[in-house]
């Protein structure tokens, strides 16, 4: 994911006087060139240039465009930032060219994390930086700073009991084998179980995903109901093409959306439609239903302005093990006895009148998906960690896997061994609080029979 | 100016010495002059930790070092199979030179008086030292007052049942000055510590031990020493029995320690043989040393059987271990209590924090060992000389030193049971070698005219020829495994060390190395990307510690701060981000949140 450019604004939206957006990642200076004019043909870092951004032949906003080359910039990447009259729609129809030229939405705290990740800051700084950023947009404690539970909090104490289990050795070995004739013998195995244990829940992990992509949220229907309307609508942009033509939408098309600060994976799908249509629609539509398969939650949309039909009746089936939502679109054209219709055809669902064109009534999707944070029981109970917790989670499983990797090969002198055990103390005391060289001690002493 | 010293142990003479060198009129007073620079129990100097502080000691022109070498029988570096930050040099010495030694050298020392005279009082004037009164009724004026009592103040010895007051066997203990020390105010603590018997050597049957020779080429500790120095003793190593454990067992009630006499804490790495068959009953057999207490006579120290048991106990013990069934005692093992002050009342520069130019260094503040000893004494003295001048103190940070290290642990957060240093004490261990001692530590001490210019020229000659080797090594190239690279990445490899190097390349890359050469372009090389983080860490801490805190932050607007976090920062009202991370139960995330708060609030003056 690090290849890609991300795009995000960095000034509070709906302030007044000036925007600010920020652009990371290698294309950050192509895409600029895109979209804004004129520029010189050498752009010197660090300076501002004054231009325009156009949208094909249309002048959006004036604006003036820095760029930084990595690895002097705040991510460490090259970076570009663009200054332009703070006006959420014309911010949101550049944040959308932006995303249309190549780059994505940056998830929240992601240009942190990328300036972690290159050293530019330390690991601290981020989790500070971080901490502000998701105190902003979450509303509640859903994944609270040093909240470790459940399985993860196990893993972690093993990890940690393992660790200085380690430590304790190596520095028995360091300060009083020769003196002191004493053998420690090595426990690497109880590090190699905690470490498996760590990478087992990083990497199978819910939160994995939910951090990286967000929840999967599929939208799903018949043929030319409005799900690329509803789609635009909830991303406020115009990413997907909508057509009055059946089966405009031919594959899938995917987008981030940010619900109080958590990442959500949105998908419009093609249309289904049964049996018709040329080949590429139907591998579209094999798509659709594998997409469904995959989804976290669907939103069900069907027309009320036209008769339900046999179709509708079969994506529904598709989706009775799934957490879903049914939108009747249309209802600026609905009809009563349709509306009644579908009550009547799934009596298990609550039926939700929007209008995706005018944006009526949207709320309850958006509702819908922030609920969804809340029932996820895997998600939000047992393995959350909110994303510096995971940064340092990772960063210890590579110490860790180094620490055996040392232990096994037994080529570098203890005192590397023990450095690197160090630094992994050093990583773990930043989840659950220090460990000083007197509990090492404290250990050393316990365990081994030292003195004259 | 003047500086008084109390007590010519470890700490006392390294403090008078360093004041006389700095241009004091320094007294050095002590009970009696022929046990000046004892060594109360083991014969030996060094070892892992103490070691590295003895080279630091060296660097700083102190005298251990070079009585260590002038005096050392047996010399051993240990750690060599690890890696250059953990090798410590050790040496066996002879006790009665070592003392000698010692006081001859100080009796040659411009500007340093030896007196012999109990000292029972410090006089306090204005919350200043000003004096040392003695037991005779002489008042002695000072311009600052050192207090290196060891083990005596109000020292008990205990053997079994029978105790009796001492400041180490056969010494009178310091009665007047514990109870003056109390009176000025501070807060006492109350320690024990033990030694083991001594033994005849004829009536050890030696073919039962394992020998420990002494290292060939034997090295010295000091940059002074040019004689050669020799291994002129061997050590042995023994082992107890079931049946030492079952005698023990036995009659572990008659032991003052478990009988409840000695409430003192004593170290936990330095347990008699009773609180080690106590404490681990599952091992069938303790190691011990039998060591040489000197060259002219027959005293044998058996380094790990500390005891506090009756005499005749210690004798069924030692009929228990074949070998020493026929051994004849020649002084019994005991276990003695002191006072010593609680350090956290001490300054970084170890003055007292209640009353000015008094400073306190050694066993008194409640460490152990002859090497922390010495090293705090060099310290106390130099900053005793800086006081009185109305200098700044002189301060070792915990990276440029493991006194630092030590200095900075006591005083921060004092002790509750006798200190001793470990390289795990130090999280800058691969800096803190013996290797590179000079280079961290020479400029200080050439400053403050501890060393001599030429002593540090040499020394700086030496480094740079090493420096130059090691830019060489990242030019010149050599083949491995099929691929040309440059010799510093090949010595970086896991594994590789420089004899290897060498081999590989085909022909020696320095002439007449030395131990320390090749240990130092090894740590440079091989813990290059260690030191470059540790460095760093260094950097941003000590950025951390100057930003400033506004008087009048509200610590309640702070964001991600515990409210538990909040009050106590409310309470302490630290004034800078360094002082915020030193208030315990303040996390370097509540740190971290206070620093972006600051730079939110000043950048978008909101
Ligand atoms: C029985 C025993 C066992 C020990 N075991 C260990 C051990 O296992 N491990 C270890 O590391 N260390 C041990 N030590 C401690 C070690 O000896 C000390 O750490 C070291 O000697 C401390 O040095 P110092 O200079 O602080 O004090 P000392 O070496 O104790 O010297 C104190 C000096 O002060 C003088 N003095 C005291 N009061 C006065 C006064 N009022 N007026 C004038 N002179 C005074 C004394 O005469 C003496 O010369 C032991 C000590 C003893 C006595
Ligand atoms: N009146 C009305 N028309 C709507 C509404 N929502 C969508 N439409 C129209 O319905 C048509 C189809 O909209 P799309 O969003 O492309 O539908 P789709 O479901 O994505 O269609 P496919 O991709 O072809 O499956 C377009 O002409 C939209 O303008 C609505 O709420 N009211
Ligand atoms: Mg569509």
């Amino acid at each position: 994911m690090d290849d890609d450019t991300i795009v995000a604004l960095a000034t509070p939206p709906g302030r007044a006087g000036i925007a600010l957006i920020r652009i990371s990642g290698s294309q950050s200076e192509g895409i600029v060139r895109k979209i804004i004019g004129p520029l010189p043909a050498e752009l010197e870092a660090r300076r501002s240039y004054h231009g325009f951004i156009h949208h094909q032949d249309r002048r959006i906003d004036e604006c003036l465009t820095v760029i930084f080359k990595a690895p002097r910039s705040y991510s460490g990447e090259d970076m570009a930032e663009i200054s332009l009259h703070s006006n959420l729609f014309v911010v949101e129809e550049v944040i959308g060219l932006i995303c249309a030229c190549g780059a994505r939405s940056a998830l929240p705290g992601e240009f942190t994390f990328r300036a972690f990740k290159n050293g530019k800051l330390d690991l601290l700084q981020a989790e500070a930086v971080n901490d502000l950023i998701l105190a902003n947009s979450r509303a509640g404690a859903l994944m609270q700073f040093n909240n470790l539970e459940g399985r993860l909090s196990k893993t972690v104490a093993s990890l940690r009991a393992a660790l200085v289990q380690a430590a304790i050795q190596i520095e028995t070995r360091i300060e009083f084998a020769e003196d002191q004739h004493i053998e420690a013998t090595e426990t690497a195995g109880d590090l190699t179980a905690a470490a498996v244990a760590l990478e087992k829940i990083l990497g199978q992990s819910r939160f994995n995903e939910i951090l990286n992509q967000g929840l999967h949220v599929v939208i799903a229907g018949r043929v030319n109901v409005g799900k690329s309307s509803l789609f635009n609508a909830l991303l406020l942009k115009e990413r997907s093409i909508i057509s009055a033509l059946p089966g405009t939408t031919r594959d899938y098309i995917q987008e981030n959306l940010v619900l109080d600060g958590f990442p959500f994976h949105i998908t419009d799908m093609a249309g289904i439609r049964a049996g018709s249509g040329d080949d590429i629609e139907k591998q579209g539509m094999e798509l659709s239903l594998a997409k469904i398969a995959q989804a976290d939650a669907v939103l069900f949309m069907v027309d009320a302005s036209l008769p339900l039909a046999e179709t509708d009746m079969q994506i529904y089936k598709l989706l009775a093990t799934k957490k879903r939502l049914l939108l009747a679109n249309k209802s600026d054209m609905a009809h009563a006895d349709i509306v009644r219709s579908v009550k009547d055809a799934f009596p298990e669902e609550t039926v939700h009148l929007i209008s995706a064109k005018n944006g009526d009534n949207l709320d309850v999707a958006v509702n819908f998906m922030k609920s969804l944070l809340r029932q996820m029981p895997e998600a939000c109970g047992q393995t959350v960690v909110n994303f510096r917790q995971k940064i340092l989670l990772e960063k210890l499983l590579k110490k860790m896997k180094r620490i055996e990797q040392m232990q096994i090969e037994g080529l570098e002198a203890t005192e590397v061994v023990a450095e690197e055990i160090r630094q992994g103390l050093g990583l773990i005391g930043e989840l659950t609080g220090t460990i000083t060289p007197g509990d090492i001690l404290q250990g050393v002493f316990a365990k081994f029979c030292i003195g004259k | 100016m003047r500086v008084v010293v109390i007590g010519g142990g470890h700490a006392g003479i390294e403090a008078a010495f360093a004041a006389a060198k700095m241009g004091a009129d320094a007294v050095l007073l002590t009970m009696h002059l022929d046990t000046i620079a004892q060594m109360s129990c083991n014969p030996s100097i060094g070892g892992i930790a103490k070691g590295h502080l003895v080279k630091e000691i060296d660097a700083l022109g102190g005298i251990m070092p070079r009585a260590a070498d002038a005096t050392g029988i047996h010399f051993k570096v240990l750690n060599r199979s690890k890696g250059p930050a953990v090798r410590a040099t050790r040496t066996q010495n002879d006790k009665v030179a070592y003392r000698d030694f010692l006081k001859r050298f100080l009796e040659n020392v411009p500007n340093l008086s030896l007196y012999q005279a109990m000292a029972d009082e410090i006089v306090v004037r204005n919350g200043r030292a000003c004096g040392v009164r003695l037991s005779d009724g002489e008042v002695l004026g000072a311009d600052a007052v050192i207090v290196c009592s060891g083990t005596f103040l109000a020292g008990r010895i205990f053997i079994g049942s029978a105790s009796y007051a001492a400041g180490r066997a056969n010494e009178p203990p310091s009665l007047q000055l514990a109870e003056n020390i109390r009176d000025l105010g501070f807060a006492i603590l109350r320690l024990k510590t033990g030694t083991p018997m001594r033994l005849h050597a004829d009536s050890i049957n030696w073919k039962n031990f394992s020998p420990q020779p002494g290292d060939e080429p034997p090295l010295p500790f000091s940059m002074h020493t040019r004689a050669k120095v020799k291994n002129r003793v061997c050590c042995y190593l023994g082992h107890t029995t079931t049946a030492v454990a079952r005698v023990i067992g036995e009659n572990l009630h008659l032991s003052p320690l478990y009988s409840g006499q000695i409430r003192g804490v004593g170290p936990r790495y330095c347990p008699s043989i009773e609180d080690k068959i106590v404490k681990f009953p599952d091992r069938e057999r303790h190691h011990f040393y039998l060591e040489p207490e000197g060259l002219n006579n027959k005293e044998i120290y058996v380094n790990g059987l500390s005891s506090s048991l009756p005499v005749e106990i210690q004798i069924k013990i030692l009929q228990a271990i074949p070998g020493l069934d026929q051994a004849r005692m020649m002084r019994p093992a005991y276990a003695i209590e002191y006072d010593a002050i609680q350090p956290s009342q001490l300054t970084a520069s170890l003055e007292s924090r209640q009353i000015g130019n008094l400073f306190f260094a050694g066993q008194v503040n409640g460490t152990s060992g002859y090497e922390e000893a010495a090293g705090q004494g060099l310290m106390a003295g130099i900053n005793a000389v800086l006081k009185a001048r109305g200098e700044a103190p002189f301060v070792l940070d915990r990276q440029e030193a493991y006194v630092g290290v030590m200095v900075d642990d006591i005083v921060r957060s004092g002790v509750d049971e006798p200190y001793r240093l470990f390289t795990a004490r130090a999280e800058y261990r691969l800096q803190l070698r013996e290797d590179n001692v000079f280079e961290r530590l020479g400029g200080h001490a050439l400053r403050l005219g501890l060393v001599s210019r030429r002593d540090h020229d040499r020394e700086m000659r030496k480094l740079d020829k090493r420096q130059r080797l090691i830019k060489e090594l990242s030019r010149t190239r050599a083949h491995i495994e099929g691929k040309s690279e440059t010799l510093f990445k090949i010595l970086q490899r896991p594994g590789m060390d420089f004899a290897a190097l060498e081999a590989l390349y085909g022909q020696p890359l320095l002439k007449n190395k030395t131990l320390t050469d090749v240990s130092y372009i090894e740590a440079c090389v091989k813990y290059q990307g260690y030191i470059d983080i540790q460095k760093r860490e260094v950097a941003k801490t000590k950025k951390l510690a100057k930003t400033a805190i506004p008087a009048d932050l509200d610590f309640m607007m702070v964001d991600g701060l515990s409210s538990e976090v909040r009050q106590k920062l409310a309470k302490a009202r630290p004034r800078t981000l360094g002082e915020a991370a030193r208030i315990p139960g303040v996390t370097p995330a509540a740190v971290n949140a206070i620093s972006i708060h600051l730079t939110l609030k000043y950048k978008h003056g909101s």
